[in-house]
């Protein structure tokens, strides 16, 4: 009954703590969403491998989406042809490289700010880090999802001949056309797929984008509510449940720490927004780069993120992008436990 | 379609970058040593200690054995305390307030982490109490009736106010920065009373301690300028209204003020400033004695034949209605002191009501939840009372009724009590009469303690209520085959012990103030009265007044279990009064 009752409070206020952030991570995400333009944001990418990794990953400041709203906005830089770079940057780091996230972090470490700073900085290494090598394939079409790599590879020869510009008048494309008001030209033969992943709420007019911002905040309030609260159900369960002695001797393990963090962050798969106030709780208990570990690879990498990350990527492009980015998470985590302690 | 099958440049590059990885994971396993424990942040590190200030944190780099840390952390002086833990931090939280003016030295030769390898970075830190100090009225030389703070551990005087200044009251701010004093122009010489100017003066101590300036989100509340001591400031100046009695609540934004119309008498009551405002008038009915409780947000008002307790927040009184009453207490007529977390109070109880005891005095603590419990009944008069640091004990300072002839022996004539208990109220109001005549001063004070008067009539209250600042207290209206012994007691809460601590030479007027840290009690005695004793005054050639320090323990065990002893008191060499110390 002690138990329970403990339980009960810590879960309560692992959620109070983090819904406040939840909002405003929807909220701000959701807005962005709706009013960055991504075409006029791919047509000033560098082409520069690195710079697009780095370029990719602090793009996050834009959109301040967690991860679950990464991978649609990853998907629709693909599909409009952004570099791979930029695109495997933007994947890994938006969800913890922006202002929404930072400051929750801040929030719930203030008592330990070099985990806010080392949580930045090795997000911003590893990311770009795993944008450089995927950027050694010049063409990214084979490890994506066939629908997506159908809908972008219509559009791949016509950019090759205008260098990249989008901008070439649609009389001078191939297909079929329809006329629409103010010059527009809509094709009308794109692929399905094409207009599917697309952001379809450029076009649309502001009362109903508002309509669409409303509509989307809720939506994904409920998904990520739901998950938050389970998040908070399991950090609170672990720490009633399992004897303290056995959290003590797996926490305090230089590597075991690591390891045992990581794999609660892909299976928690709590939203980054909220995900420090989760890890505070086990501050006392596990090694700084355990926590650090968790804070890095969770956003990245997790149980429900691998799942939409299928939607894009080919089993065989997840797979090095979990290894690559777990296998660095650790290093960096070991690295921290070893000379920062 | 082929391509998808084929190796692709990212298959080559992955698997390459991946084998590097592992390489350096297992390096670092098998050559990497891990860092030693050590002390990450000590919270006390450099910082000046004070009395609420009642535990420190240690943090370190990883959870560490408790045990091993517990038998190896030394402080030196010795301070006793209790350990707890949570994961990596420790706490550990004083049995009783670090004793004023000294240096501790932490020090953690060695300790254990839970696990990885043996060894610690060694941990050495130093944090200094605050200086014990003091701030008296001045006696005799330029420091006549100037306020003066005297620094106890650097043997330091600074006079704080101007030659031209007669300091009347004075209190200094929690911060220990500024003091809140109300003073009149010494060349005044009619009606000074009435002509009390409130004001601040800086006492050149710190206040806060500076944080580092990379913490920018700590706001330094300080700026180093204002650090130099002696610079006043007028708080409330006397052109409409003259300002009796003040209080300062317990975090120094909100002084309450009674004051009166210069023109109209009737126009009389509590004022609020608060920083950065206007003063406003408290809109509730006039009052006697009152008191800031320590939430800073409500008065504890004597009104009528009770208590009242009123909110001070300005939103209530925006509208012009009445101040919010929050509670009354109808029975108490005096409040001496309020517990510091707010919980509980020790009030007085003049007990009219019950014919028998019509002339006595009950101080009785009272908590929140409604608990009453009666401390002491005196048939002299209840003067001061300060709860220790924490609530457990009250210090009282109790008038005892003498007869000159035969000392010790408690009068029991009902009329003569009955007369003599409205001197002591006086007293303890120092409520300090200029009145010309003894019947209309015993009629007011009367009217003070809320004994005879009917209170409907508030224009006879008001005019009743005339207090005053200053320190003159009227001797010479005792009848002389009567006077009063007063003593010091303390008074275990819990278990209604007491426990004499020093009787003190009858005089008209005592301060008596408790160290912050617990450790001793400051009182000023009268040697001479000026006015009434002057043939005696001619004999003596000494300080008319001096201070001395009263310490309340003799032994740590006797602190910590908070059981004051009668110990003797130490004679301080400085002509004073009203000493008062500085948190």
């Amino acid at each position: 009954m002690v138990h329970l009752n403990t339980g009960f409070t810590l879960f309560l206020s692992l959620l109070v703590e983090a819904v406040p952030f939840l909002l405003i991570g929807v909220a701000f995400s959701s807005l962005l969403l709706f009013f960055v333009n991504e075409q006029q944001l791919v047509s000033v990418l560098p082409k520069n491998a690195f710079l697009g990794a780095l370029v990719g990953s602090l793009m996050g400041v834009l959109f301040p989406v967690c991860e679950c709203g990464n991978v649609p906005v990853a998907r629709r830089l693909i599909v409009q042809g952004a570099p791979t770079a930029v695109s495997i940057g933007f994947l890994l780091a938006a969800p913890t490289i922006n202002p929404v996230v930072f400051w929750a972090t801040w929030v719930a470490f203030r008592g330990q700010p070099e985990v806010v700073f080392l949580r930045v900085i090795c997000t911003l290494l590893i990311a770009t880090s795993i944008g450089w090598v995927f950027s050694y394939q010049p063409d990214i079409g084979p490890f994506l999802q066939e629908n997506v790599a159908r809908s972008r590879f219509r559009d791949r020869p016509k950019r090759n001949l205008t260098g990249g510009s989008s901008n070439q008048p649609s009389l001078l494309q191939g297909g079929t056309f329809l006329q629409v008001a103010g010059g527009e030209t809509l094709q009308l033969d794109t692929p399905a797929a094409q207009r599917l992943v697309a952001n379809p709420v450029q076009a649309q007019s502001p009362v109903s984008k508002l309509q669409l911002v409303v509509d989307n905040m809720v939506r994904e309030l409920r998904e990520l509510g739901a998950v938050l609260v389970f998040g908070s159900a399991i950090a609170a369960t672990v720490q009633v449940a399992v004897p303290r002695e056995t959290i003590l001797g797996l926490g305090q393990g230089m590597a075991s720490s690591i390891l045992a963090m990581m794999a609660l962050a892909t299976v928690v798969s709590i939203c980054s927004t909220v995900d420090s106030f989760f890890a505070l709780s086990f501050a006392s208990t596990f090694t700084t780069g355990s926590l650090l570990a968790f804070l890095i690879f969770g956003p990245m990498i997790d149980l429900k993120n691998i799942g939409l990350l299928l939607t894009v990527f080919t089993g065989r492009a997840v797979f090095y992008l979990f290894a690559l980015a777990s296998l660095m998470s650790f290093a960096l985590a070991l690295a921290v436990n070893l000379y920062l302690g | 379609m082929t391509s998808r099958r084929q190796r692709q440049p990212l298959d080559r590059v992955a698997p390459l970058v991946m084998f590097g990885l592992t390489v350096v994971i297992v390096a670092m396993l098998i050559f990497g040593s891990q860092a030693l424990p050590r002390v990450r942040n000590f919270s006390w590190q450099n910082q000046p200690v004070k009395a609420d200030d009642v535990a420190f944190l240690l943090t370190f780099t990883q959870p560490m054995e408790p045990d091993s840390v517990e038998q190896n952390l030394n402080i030196e002086p010795k301070l006793s305390g209790k350990f707890s833990w949570a994961g990596r931090r420790m706490a550990y939280t004083l049995d009783a307030p670090a004793p004023y003016g000294e240096t501790f030295k932490l020090s953690l030769p060695t300790a254990e982490a839970l696990s990885g390898p043996t060894g610690f970075e060694a941990f050495e830190g130093t944090f200094r109490s605050r200086d014990r100090a003091f701030v008296y009225i001045g006696v005799g030389g330029e420091e006549t009736d100037r306020l003066v703070l005297f620094n106890l551990t650097k043997k330091e005087k600074t006079l704080l106010t101007a030659a031209n200044q007669t300091v009347l009251d004075f209190q200094p701010y929690p911060g220990r920065d500024r003091i809140l004093y109300s003073a009149v122009d010494s060349a005044v010489t009619s009606d000074r009373l009435a002509s009390a100017q409130l004001y601040t003066v800086t006492t050149g101590l710190d206040s806060t301690a500076q944080s580092p300036a990379w913490q920018f989100w700590r706001k330094n509340t300080l700026p180093e300028a204002e650090t130099e001591a002696g610079i006043t400031e007028l708080i409330l100046d006397n052109s409409e209204f003259q300002n009796l009695k003040f209080d300062l609540s317990a975090d120094g934004e909100t002084i309450v003020v009674q004051r009166v119309s210069q023109e109209n008498p009737s126009n009389f009551g509590p004022w609020v400033i608060r920083a950065g405002e206007d003063p406003r008038k408290l809109k509730t009915e006039p009052g006697g004695d009152f008191k800031i409780a320590p939430d800073s947000v409500s008065l504890l008002l004597q009104q009528g034949r009770g208590t009242a307790v009123i909110d001070l927040e300005p939103e209530t009184t925006a509208a012009e209605s009445e101040a919010l009453l929050l509670d009354f207490l109808p029975e108490y007529g005096l409040t001496l002191d309020i517990a510091t977390d707010g919980a509980s109070a020790a009030l007085v109880n003049f007990n009219q009501d019950d014919p028998e005891d019509r002339f006595t005095q009950s101080l009785y603590w009272v908590s929140n939840r409604g608990d009453e419990k009666l401390l002491l009944q005196t048939n002299g008069a209840i003067l001061s009372a300060q709860f220790n640091d924490n609530n457990q004990i009250l210090y009282c300072l109790v008038n005892r009724l003498l007869s000159s002839e035969n000392t010790g022996e408690d009068y029991d004539n009902e009329a003569l009590i009955g007369r003599d208990r409205t001197e002591a109220v006086e007293n303890f109001d120092e409520n300090n009469s200029q009145f010309q005549s003894e019947n209309q001063s015993l009629e007011n004070d009367l009217e003070d303690s809320e004994t005879e008067i009917d209170l409907a009539n508030n224009d006879e209250l008001a005019q009743g209520e005339t207090e005053f600042f200053g320190e003159e207290n009227a001797v010479g209206l005792l009848d002389e085959a009567y006077s009063f012994s007063p003593y010091l007691t303390a008074i275990n809460i819990e278990t209604g012990q007491t426990q004499k601590l020093i009787e003190m030479p009858p005089q008209p007027e005592i301060t008596v103030s408790l160290s912050p840290d617990g450790l001793a009690v400051l009182f000023d005695e009268a040697l001479v009265d000026d006015a009434q004793n002057a043939s005696l005054q001619a004999e003596y050639d000494g300080p008319t007044h001096r201070l001395w320090l009263l310490p309340l323990f003799s032994t740590l065990e006797e602190r910590i279990n908070r059981e004051p002893i009668a110990l003797p008191p130490t004679e301080l060499d400085i002509a004073g009064r009203h000493p008062i110390w500085l948190p």
